[in-house]
């Protein structure tokens, strides 16, 4: 799975340590979220996408074989 | 689910690592009175390297607690409930083969195990951090 995260992030000029306080995480959990380490709960994802003012199907990109 | 105060959940891990290096200490002083030099040693040093780990860590979590970060969250959470049950399934095979071991009293074997467990949660725990972190 790949995600737009930083792209987001980077419109609001939101730091991952920011956006983790808006969503209610640790700062690892948006970095491994980033790198494609972590699968987010549906929750969280939703949490995300809302703090990020976008859709959760814009924000994550899943690819053939996740 | 009980959601915890975070100053009341970083209280609970501070006095839970006093209690076992504590636990340890009086562990080392009963071998001490028995005469038993190496257990009583192996004591004083896992007492020690629980409190400086202990330590570490705690730190970590009271600068968490001072940025205002959450202790725990969904994965942290999921690393722990893995890391619990992969534990639980080495620990099995551990006791087993303690049941094998006949030279020592049954409350040795049984810290034993009970250590053992303690450093198999632990090792399950680093080895699945260090996954997400580097990849594996």
């Amino acid at each position: 799975m790949r995600t737009r995260m930083k792209e987001f992030r980077a419109r609001f000029d939101l730091t991952q340590e920011a956006l983790a306080q808006l969503v209610g995480v640790r700062r690892e959990t948006i970095l491994y979220i980033e790198k494609g380490k972590y699968n987010p709960s549906l929750k969280l994802a939703y949490a995300i996408a809302k703090a990020l003012q976008t859709t959760i199907d814009d924000l994550f990109i899943f690819e053939d074989g996740d | 689910m009980i959601v915890m105060n975070a100053k009341v959940r970083f209280y609970l891990l501070a006095a839970g690592v006093g209690l076992v290096v504590l636990a340890l200490v009086v562990v080392g002083y009963m071998f001490l009175d028995t005469d038993d030099v190496f257990e009583s040693v192996l004591s004083f040093s896992i007492a020690l390297v629980v409190a400086i780990i202990g330590l570490i860590f705690l730190k970590r979590r009271y600068d968490d607690l001072k940025t205002g970060q959450p202790m725990v969250d969904e994965r942290t959470r999921k690393v722990e409930v893995t890391a619990g049950y992969y534990s639980y399934l080495i620990s099995l095979y551990m006791w087993l083969a303690i049941m094998f071991v006949n030279d020592s009293e049954a409350n040795t074997l049984i810290a034993r195990g009970m250590v053992g467990m303690a450093l198999i949660f632990v090792a399950s725990w680093v080895v699945l951090n260090w996954k997400e972190r580097f990849g594996w």
